[in-house]
């Protein structure tokens, strides 16, 4: 596997919340916005590239036994630090995201690709793998929430969450009626994830031909 | 052996790098945080110390547990904010209160409060804050008569706000007793107008009167014996009020203290249970005057303190209540035209509302009505003998 597909691998094969079902408990939870969704995954990103490069780079002196306590330590101090900061400079985001943040700490993605990944393979490889399966994750996040945020306000926002301020609305509001609140509720989130693994277990299943124009 | 030492020195150094990175994140970010708290709530703080710079404290030193946030003012005085569970249980009382730095209560502000509507929200109301604010740190904070609940837990978060302040300001603050209930003088003439009672039938001397007590509950019924103008006995034969907050005023206890009572009697309202005890007054006091042969309906009576109106020839007398008790006025007519006018107020303050009572005889006579000017500065006994007046002519007509 080279870099590249190994990159690409996170978006759809390995796509960890529709190929994987790794983290589904945050990506259920927060993807009723857009805003949520950018911000989580962002972080998420954040948080596996650097856990994976750090577990990477000391994987040849971390003794077998405690491999599992050290990665919680490096996963959860990388989340902590993470949490101050976006509750300095994004507090709106913040307030969003709430516990899902610290919970980021047990996010099966996270350890889980350190555990599969960053302990066997060098600094590089591992900050890639980090970086495509957080954009996987991202992805993910943001099909499930652009579906849920259009059906339960039939509209969608984007703002800035330095400060606030709309970037992007797009609302259409002769649908405005017929907006379905249910979408911002869990149930819409489970109905919108199942229809998503639905597809992309369609995809994935489809012989490599697929997979080939995908690649390119 | 070897391994295990290994193992541990390993985890620790990692635990050990982690702690350093997170307090230097902490350092970094702490203060920022603070500052974005501060700034949500800054808006409220500004109202009570406009253009003020705040710091948070700590709230520890707080027993009660009722405060929740504490503010300082530099160079100013401090802010509490306080929540307590008064009437309603489900939405507490959340007030701001600032205490000066020399202990003098500056402000009092009800941010939410969901309190029975005109009875326990009147906290919220001037009526209330004025009794509050101005107070020092040792005064005692009178509770709301008919509001006993929901004033209570507010005096309550005061005074734990108080010792707070005592602690924080390094100030001695007396521990406040419970909260002083102050209750108000009711007698049997007052005005119960609101509470509708009225006499449902008579047998020999005894009267069963129907009365409301909490405004929208209903009607309580009591059997009242009168002999002599005196109460009997009462008792209690429909309870309508609240279950667990009027029953105290309906009591055996509470009833048997109001016997002897006659229409002149001071009586007491049992705390707590306001509304009840003034359906109690109002029973008793429609039985008294039906007893003694007068109007029982008590909506018919339509002056707000004005009764006993006796008509004597071309004399009438009529009383009001003025500033310090009652007012008698007697007025003289011949045919519609005022002759003479008398008032008797021995009671009104000497000097103020002696004034009134010496100079609106005459300009009520020159002036042949009520509809003459109030003596400045003597308003409300000026108002009673008007009122009074304009009763007699009323009648007269």
């Amino acid at each position: 596997m080279n870099r590249k597909e190994n990159f690409i691998a996170g978006f759809v094969k390995e796509n960890p919340v529709f190929g994987l079902y790794l983290g589904l408990c945050s990506a259920l939870a927060i993807s009723t916005t857009l805003d949520n969704a950018i911000g989580m995954g962002l972080c998420v990103t954040l948080i596996l590239t650097a856990s994976n490069m750090i577990i990477s780079a000391i994987r040849k002196i971390t003794p077998d036994e405690i491999r599992i306590p050290v990665y919680i330590v490096v996963i959860a101090s990388l989340v902590s630090a993470v949490e101050m900061l976006m509750a300095a400079f994004m507090p709106q985001l913040y307030a969003n995201l709430g516990v899902f943040i610290s919970l980021i700490v047990v996010n099966c993605i996270i350890l889980g690709r350190a555990e599969a990944f960053a302990s066997k393979n060098g600094i590089l490889d591992s900050a890639l793998d980090g970086i495509g399966m957080g954009l996987g994750y991202t992805f993910s996040l943001l099909l499930i929430s652009f579906v849920r945020e259009f059906l339960a306000t039939a509209s969608w926002t984007i703002t800035n969450p330095f400060n606030n301020q709309v970037i992007l609305h797009v609302g259409l509001s002769f649908l405005e009626p017929f907006k379905i609140s249910m979408f911002s509720t869990s149930t819409g989130a489970f109905l919108t994830f199942a229809c998503f693994a639905a597809l992309f277990a369609v995809l994935k299943n489809k012989p490599a031909k697929k997979e080939k124009k995908e690649a390119k | 052996m070897k391994k295990i030492i290994h193992l541990t020195v390993f985890l620790a150094v990692v635990g050990a790098l982690s702690a350093g990175v997170l307090s230097y994140v902490n350092d970094l970010t702490a203060p920022i945080i603070e500052a974005q708290k501060l700034a949500a709530v800054k808006e409220s703080l500004e109202v009570l110390y406009p253009g003020a710079n705040f710091s948070e404290l700590s709230t520890e030193a707080d027993e009660t547990g009722l405060v929740s946030a504490a503010y300082k003012a530099e160079g100013k005085g401090y802010i509490y904010s306080v929540q307590v569970v008064g009437y309603n249980s489900s939405t507490p009382i959340d007030f701001m209160m600032s205490i000066d730095n020399d202990g003098t209560i500056s402000g009092y502000v009800v941010l939410t409060q969901q309190e029975t509507n005109g009875i326990g929200s009147r906290v919220a109301d001037d009526e209330f804050k004025n009794t509050v604010v101005g107070k020092g740190i040792n005064d005692s904070i009178s509770t709301l008569s008919g509001a006993t609940v929901s004033s209570t837990a507010v005096v309550k978060g005061i005074n734990a706000a108080k010792a707070l302040f005592g602690a924080q300001a390094g100030v001695s603050v007396d521990t406040p007793s419970d909260p002083v209930v102050t209750t108000p003088v009711y007698t049997l003439s007052d005005d119960y107008s609101g509470n509708s009672a009225t006499v449902v039938s008579v047998d020999g001397n005894t009267y069963t009167v129907t009365s409301t007590g909490f405004p929208g509950n209903s009607a309580n019924e009591y059997a009242i014996v009168v002999e002599n103008g005196a109460i009997v006995s009462v008792t209690n034969t429909v309870f309508g009020d609240t279950a667990g907050i009027g029953n105290p005023a309906v009591s055996e206890d509470a009833l048997s203290s109001y016997v002897g009572a006659t229409l002149t009697s001071e009586v007491d309202a049992v705390s707590g249970s306001t509304f009840t005890s003034k359906s109690v007054f109002a029973a008793l006091q429609a039985a008294l005057k039906n007893a003694a042969g007068e109007s029982t309906d008590a909506d018919t009576d339509t002056g707000a303190s004005t009764d006993n109106t006796t008509v004597e020839g071309d004399s009438y007398t009529a009383t009001a209540f003025g500033f310090g008790g009652d007012v008698t006025v007697t007025v003289v007519l011949n045919g519609s035209d005022i002759v003479d006018v008398k008032v008797v107020g021995d009671k009104e303050t000497s000097g103020i509302g002696t004034n009134a009572i010496d100079k609106l005889p005459a300009a009520i006579v020159a002036a042949d009505s009520a509809d003459v000017d109030v003596v400045s500065g003597a308003t409300i006994t000026s108002t009673a003998i008007l009122e009074a007046v304009q009763e007699i002519l009323d009648q007269a007509q």
